[in-house]
């Protein structure tokens, strides 16, 4: 299992950034799809998604609220902290192929012991297909 | 209506108008222990001021908060 880093609240700092890159395959679709129960054909059937304006299937825009997840709990801060909220700006449709998942701390609070992290999931050129915010609280 | 006043209605989903000194998590169930979380990070983002724990701990109402972000430097009514 992949190790989960392990910022403290102590640790953390405005500014502070990591990222990651991830796969959408169809095989991600299919996953989520079975997860979700989110079986809409615009994600799951070729035949019907090709006589729309996408001119295919395109991935459910939640995996990138499942990206998001990752990042948080896998790169930042990771394994000491809980989720409190997470916001969700769908700026254009996910893509089939690699994509960069970033997140920045923008805010630290001490008297609640949260971190703002602004969330993105971008291509290599920058282009954003999803932002978001997410607050999680620090148990250490 | 105050900068403050939108934070409460947003965060907890009110009319602005329900929004007063008296407003509390005991006479309004949206502010719950998650909300109370959020709306602290709200008033600190908006008004570029940070709390204490003790500080944050101390806000049992809306005018509380009020006085809380004034003793700051900040202007509630604005």
């Amino acid at each position: 299992m992949p190790e989960s880093a392990s910022y403290r609240f102590d640790d953390a700092q405005e500014g502070q950034a990591a990222s990651f890159e991830a796969e959408i395959s169809k095989q991600s679709v299919t996953a989520f799809a079975a997860l979700s129960g989110d079986h809409s054909p615009i994600h799951t059937d070729e035949v019907y998604a090709s006589g729309t304006s996408f001119g295919g299937t395109v991935p459910h825009g939640m995996i990138a609220g499942a990206l998001f997840s990752r990042l948080v709990g896998m790169h930042l801060p990771g394994r000491y902290c809980l989720y409190i909220s997470q916001t969700l700006q769908f700026h254009r449709p996910l893509p089939f192929g690699g994509v960069r998942v970033k997140g920045i701390v923008t805010a630290k609070s001490e008297a609640t012991r949260t971190l703002r992290i602004s969330t993105s999931v971008e291509d290599a050129e920058g282009t954003v297909f999803v932002r978001g915010e997410a607050i999680v609280r620090m148990f250490q | 209506m105050s900068k403050l006043t939108r934070i409460f209605a947003s965060v907890l989903g009110v009319p602005e108008e329900r929004v007063t000194p008296e407003l509390s998590p005991e006479n309004e169930s949206a502010w719950d222990s998650l909300n109370a979380i959020i709306l602290v990070t709200e008033i600190e983002n908006a008004y570029a001021i940070r709390f204490t724990y003790d500080e944050a701990m101390g806000v049992k109402n809306f005018g509380d908060a009020m006085k809380l972000v004034e003793s700051k430097g900040g202007n509630p009514n604005a």
